[in-house]
């Protein structure tokens, strides 16, 4: 990486545009500017504009301002040279910053709890995401109770103030065997470790009869207020749910249970789409697919799952949208090319896709004007496994610039 | 534990498809088992020499006759057009308990034992290296033993074990982890272990008989209990201080015997051993047992050793990484966070290096569970992607010592290849196939896994 001071004094198309912008006025500091960045990338790699091939980015104040296979901008700049640039990856489900238990399980209805003010923000979890180019992700509760909590947005680093995108986000319903893990059918109900759900009956059950009981007016039993506001939420569509499901029963039943109550929620998991992947479109089904993940088949519980290695191919050719999430996604991109998709499509696949689902690809997932400047450079083609990421770029700063790594 | 399901499942969708693949291979082997084979048109990437852009190889009994750019090809031989393709010998795997049916024994000193005893044809284990291009491998006692028994080294393919046999005493399995107890303990009952082998030795030299091995009282009793526990994986959770250990059958006279003669070999260095280190304090140990017994040794070496790196460049042989090459650790004093990359801190320290792969198992990345993907990320952190085919071939073929046999495409060596679809570190190259002995073994256009896999449907 060279960092060279570009002083443009010849006046361009863009002079225009200076007295409208502060961003691109004629620079009269000596000094180059580390909020106005240009990048020359012999290669780009984002869902717009010409794929794979040479081109510039400018940046300023942490955001992309212009994208163009030449940029030239008048003023104090820092320029950066790198080999390919691809948008920063979006993870739509991790647990970064969670330490401990992520999930309350002394109560199955615990819609309130929130990940956001569980987060801890100096955990290594952070450094280890930036340094895989991850540079948004949405933060989601343990399973162990039915209503688990709620997901917040971050970006993996930055000021303490900068790093949330939404601190109260999407609902989450643990629609698996998972909350029943650790309770006994057997146990004397008076006991004090008796538990509900012992199955997965149980698990749609405490769903639906708390869902019914807020729509008649009625509290849920042993919750707080907020609780059943929260559950209000969801029935009226104000608050996204996502459900945790991944056998093709567990999907239909977060699907089957949306229809009964009004909402719509996205799929999270879905190893088993692939069975019904016809009805599932015609459901108007979104799915956040983690098979291709490490910790997949321990997720998996007692659900035993066999594996699948090309249901994103299926889910493009099915046009059901959906996204690659969990830890690794670069890895899992990569394989995912291997396993069917193209280029493209698998970059796609944790970068604009992502985005999407999560209602962020007006901020998030590409490399175009007015996005955050969240950035990846790699050494070379980013669906190849010999290539190295440099540095990874969030609001325009620049984080694990390693020397050694160059 | 929970998964058992689900592996059950697919362990007998294995086996099936295995015994027909099989099948399938043993009868069209022995189609043309009598003439010779050539290969033609594809780029050859032989290890030893300079790449062939477009070259034959033409093979006869089993063995590679000849290799180069104008081969004249005998009328009588079965050709492969191997156009576009990319031809490699046949990868190396220097370590791996994957095809036994448990890695371990419950008993921690168990030097009469052998690998070859539990490896079992039809393990998955085998499919997986024909599909991903593996045609020889050391099988060897997981790590969590102390004395963990004899190594042997197979090629991939066969339908029972003496057909797939290149080497029976092919290392015996030392850890220096602590299977029970703590280190003072692992390392004092394998000094008394050791002694007592040298020992042997020495009178030996002296001319005096050798003492009788011990009787054991209750040997019936013992007999009649078998470990009867198959579980216990390599990395099976530490079990503190268990009284019920009971070896199989090891307390009698004939298996003290047969104990004692496999350290003696060790110690004569006519049995390598395989010393399996988990952190950088158990290279120093190793270093000590290798001086005092002089040891023919194998380092497999975990996460932390790493930190023995100078140590270990000074005694300059090849060494066995675990096969999380890239991992994170926090200083517990500076809460200081610490990406290891350990290709990259190996090749720092002139320490040369072989991998391992973390096996087929529903646990394990999908990267790391690939010789191709950990040469790539050799490659991605600065090593030269010469070098890196060269670890997953020759190097491991020369560690184990059977380099004489395979790890090159050169003349007189066994005909142990595979056809990649393209370059082998690009993510999109596939095995389309793996020939062993000359016999082709896998062929991606027959293999109904992989087409389960890329094409999901409902069943």
């Amino acid at each position: 990486m060279q960092k060279t001071v570009f002083h443009f004094i010849a006046a361009t198309i863009l002079a225009g545009l200076a007295a409208l912008d502060p961003c691109i006025s004629v620079g009269q500091e000596k000094e180059p500017s580390s909020d106005r960045i240009l990048i020359r990338a012999k290669h780009i790699y984002s869902n717009n504009g010409a794929y794979g091939e040479k081109g510039e980015v400018y940046i300023c104040d942490g955001k992309i301002k212009l994208v163009g296979p030449s940029i030239d901008v008048p003023g104090p700049l820092t320029v950066l040279e790198v080999d390919s640039l691809m948008p920063g990856i979006v993870d739509a489900y991790s647990s970064l910053g969670l330490s401990g238990g992520t999930s309350e399980v002394s109560r199955e209805v615990t819609p309130e709890f929130d990940t956001y003010s569980a987060i801890d923000w100096s955990s290594r979890d952070f450094a280890e995401a930036v340094d895989e180019g991850v540079t948004t992700a949405q933060v989601v509760p343990a399973t162990e109770s039915v209503f688990s909590g709620l997901a917040c947005i971050v970006k993996t680093a930055g000021n303490s103030g900068e790093r949330t995108v939404a601190a109260s986000g999407n609902a989450v319903l643990a629609v698996c065997s998972d909350p029943t893990s650790r309770n006994r059918a057997r146990s004397r109900p008076e006991g004090i470790y008796m538990r509900q759900p012992t199955n997965r009956m149980g698990v749609v059950w405490i769903i639906r009869s708390s869902l019914s009981r807020v729509r008649s007016d009625g509290t849920v039993d042993g919750a707080v207020p907020m609780s059943t506001e929260l559950l209000k939420e969801i029935l009226d569509g104000k608050r996204q749910s996502l459900a945790i499901s991944r056998t093709d029963f567990d999907i239909r039943s977060a699907l089957d249970l949306g229809d009964e109550f009004g909402f719509k929620p996205i799929i999270y998991g879905g190893d088993e789409v692939y069975r019904i992947i016809e009805e599932f479109k015609k459901r108007d089904g979104k799915v956040v697919y983690t098979a291709l993940a490490r910790s997949a088949a321990s997720n998996r519980g007692s659900e035993g799952t066999a594996l699948r290695w090309n249901v994103p191919g299926k889910l493009i050719e099915a046009k059901v949208p959906f996204c690659l999430a969990g830890e690794s996604l670069l890895d899992q991109a990569r394989f995912a090319h291997r396993f069917g998709l193209t280029h493209e499509q698998a970059l796609a696949a944790i970068t604009s896709r992502p985005a999407d689902i999560l209602g962020l690809s007006n901020r998030v997932g590409s490399i175009e004007a007015e996005q955050d400047a969240d950035l990846v450079a790699l050494s070379g083609d980013p669906m190849q496994p010999t290539s190295n990421i440099h540095w990874t770029m969030i609001s325009g700063k620049i984080y694990g610039n390693d020397k050694s790594k160059q | 534990m929970m998964n058992h399901f689900g592996i059950f499942r697919t362990v007998t969708i294995f086996r099936t498809g295995t015994i027909l693949l099989l099948g399938l291979a043993t009868t069209a082997a022995r189609l043309h088992a009598d003439g010779p084979l050539a290969i033609q048109g594809a780029k050859i990437i032989p290890i030893v020499g300079e790449p062939i852009a477009v070259g034959t190889i033409l093979i006869r009994e089993g063995k590679i006759e000849a290799i180069g750019k104008d081969i004249v090809i005998p009328g009588e031989a079965k050709v492969i057009d191997a156009t576009g393709k990319v031809v490699m010998p046949g990868f190396v795997d220097a370590h791996n308990s994957g095809a036994m049916t448990s890695a371990n024994e419950r008993n921690e000193v168990v030097p009469f034992l052998s690998v070859v005893d539990s490896i079992d044809p039809v393990a998955p284990y085998f499919e997986e290296c024909r599909r991903n291009g593996i045609t020889s491998s050391a099988v060897v006692p997981g790590n969590s033993t102390l004395i963990g028994g004899q190594a042997a080294i197979v090629k991939t393919a066969g339908q029972y074990v003496n057909d797939m046999l290149l080497k029976r005493e092919a290392g015996l399995k030392i850890s220096l982890r602590p299977a029970s107890g703590n280190r003072m303990s692992q390392l004092a009952k394998l000094r008394k272990e050791l002694d007592k082998a040298k020992k042997s030795i020495e009178k030996e030299a002296r001319g005096e008989k050798p003492e009788a091995a011990p009787e054991v009282k209750k040997e019936g009793e013992e007999a009649a209990k078998p470990a009867d526990k198959p579980e216990g994986g390599p990395e099976e959770p530490k079990e503190e201080g268990s009284a019920e250990r009971q070896p199989a059958g090891g307390n009698d006279a004939a298996s003290q015997a047969a104990g004692l003669e496999a350290l003696k070999k060790a110690i004569k260095g006519e049995q390598p051993v395989y010393i399996y280190c988990e952190t950088g304090m158990d290279v120093t140990a190793a270093f000590q047992l290798i001086a005092d017994y002089s040891l023919k040794p194998i380092l497999v070496l975990g996460q932390g050793c790493y930190k023995a790196a100078d140590l270990l460049a000074k005694r300059n042989e090849t060494v066995i990484l675990d096969p999380s090459l890239v991992f994170w650790e926090t200083n517990p004093r500076s809460r200081e966070d610490k990406k290891i990359i350990l290709p990259q801190l190996y090749q720092a320290a002139k320490v040369p290096f072989i991998f391992q792969t973390e096996g087929f198992g529903a646990r394990t990345s999908l990267g790391s569970s690939f010789f191709w993907f950990q040469a790539a990320t050799a490659v991605k952190y600065g090593m030269s992607e010469k070098e890196a085919l060269e670890a997953i071939t020759l190097m491991p073929a020369k560690r184990i010592g059977i380099a004489n046999l395979v790890g090159s495409i050169e003349v007189g060596k066994d005909a142990d290849l595979v056809i990649l679809s393209g370059e082998p570190l690009n993510i999109s190259t596939w095995v389309e196939q793996t020939i062993i002995d000359g016999k082709v073994v896998y062929e991606r256009s027959k293999d109904e896994k992989i087409k389960r896999l890329l094409a999901p449907v409902a069943e």
